[in-house]
């Protein structure tokens, strides 16, 4: 019974793929499902469907939201051909009008035994916050198991107001403020979290003789913390879409 | 030591000869020239929703290895696609920059700035824009050289 976790956040730069990035490395057998403007998962190409969502403004009023809802047409396809544990990436913007589809074929999609769950990446932005209640009332109309993840990297969030907001079906866990050094940093934004938990250990030399013994411990230390903490973050949907 | 320039131009001349055609001074293995010629073929396919994965898998049965005399990965194959497109953007930038005419004819000025009122006017021609690199381009870039860095390339 193929489960399929949607990952969404209309709002950009909420962490939304940082998440997709730790549950693909909890779940390393799970297919991955990319609907976006441009292709991000590029380290996860071998796992990977990526259907761009591409359709000018102009086009969608014009066609009165047919433009839109063709571009969808391969993404529902490829969940209906899903037989494993499968993460969608929903793109900032296509959550909204992607849901209802979801919603409108749920029955159809039941009858092949695929079930659903909902992941909302929330941060205290407005526009996140504004968007996350929204996104999972649109998924409760259809069976769905319920996740957000409050990221609390760049700023705090009142967690118990935030439960209060979501309600109390949604499964809430948080991913902490870290501090990152800015080497590591800037690997992190180049290859995401495959190379940590793959390459870095077998790296260390390499990386001690490019930036010195203690910075290189550093950048290991602070590169395989952070992956841990994304990890323990998704770990309730992951759980849920291992079955 | 003083040199023979009649040898030296013999020489260099067979050497050019003997160099690969393509300005890539470090081409180790034939898969970066190999990916580099099929570059149109293998978009295509992309464009047609065949994975990576897939394509690192039709490559290896023509038999293209990677490091080690392993089959082509998925992975492999995406850094070294990333590493030609960067490259390929950055000549491109370079060429438009070499065919800007109001950088051509700029002279340095020379005593008053004012300009004599019977001389023509230099009118340059319009200049295009370089094609700016996709964000995926870059995100490859970024991973070709995370790739680097941790030399598994």
């Amino acid at each position: 019974m193929p489960r399929i976790l949607l990952v969404a956040q209309d709002k950009g730069g909420a962490g939304k793929t940082l998440l997709v990035r730790g549950l693909a490395e909890c779940l390393p057998s799970a297919r991955l499902i990319e609907i976006e403007s441009d292709h991000r998962l590029i380290e996860l190409d071998d796992r990977l469907a990526f259907f761009p969502v591409r359709a000018a403004r102009q086009e969608i009023e014009r066609s009165g939201g047919q433009a839109a809802r063709a571009e969808f047409d391969a993404p529902l396809n490829a969940i209906a051909a899903a037989t494993g544990p499968t993460i969608v990436d929903i793109g900032a913007n296509a959550a909204a009008s992607f849901l209802p589809m979801i919603h409108t074929a749920s029955a159809r999609y039941a009858r092949r035994d695929i079930s659903f769950g909902l992941l909302v990446a929330v941060t205290s932005a407005s526009g996140a916050l504004a968007s996350a209640p929204a996104l999972i009332d649109l998924a409760r109309p259809f069976p769905a198991a319920l996740f957000a993840v409050a990221n609390e990297v760049e700023n705090p969030l009142d967690l118990k107001a935030l439960k209060t907001t979501l309600g109390k079906d949604v499964a809430l866990s948080r991913l902490a403020k870290l501090s990152l050094d800015q080497r590591a940093n800037e690997l992190l934004e180049k290859g995401g979290l495959r190379f940590i938990g793959e390459d870095l250990a077998a790296a260390e030399p390499a990386l001690s003789e490019r930036y010195g013994f203690s910075e290189a411990g550093r950048m290991l230390e602070d590169l395989t913390g952070f992956r841990a903490s994304v990890m323990e973050a998704v770990a309730p949907a992951a759980r849920w879409l291992e079955g | 030591m003083p040199l023979d320039p009649k040898r030296l131009l013999r020489d260099a001349k067979k050497a050019q000869i003997a160099r690969p055609t393509s300005t890539v001074g470090r081409e180790t293995t034939g898969v970066t020239r190999a990916v580099r010629a099929a570059l149109p073929t293998l978009r295509k396919l992309r464009e047609a929703g065949v994975t990576w994965a897939a394509i690192a898998q039709a490559m290896s049965e023509q038999g293209l290895r990677q490091k080690g005399d392993l089959p082509l990965t998925a992975s492999r194959l995406t850094a070294i696609v990333g590493q030609i497109e960067a490259q390929q953007h950055r000549r491109t930038v370079a060429a438009a920059a070499r065919r800007r005419p109001d950088l051509a004819d700029a002279r340095p000025l020379v005593g008053s700035v004012s300009r004599d009122p019977s001389a023509p006017v230099h009118d340059p021609a319009p200049v295009t824009p370089a094609p700016h690199p996709s964000a995926e381009t870059i995100r490859r870039a970024g991973l070709a050289e995370l790739n680097r860095i941790l030399k598994k390339v």
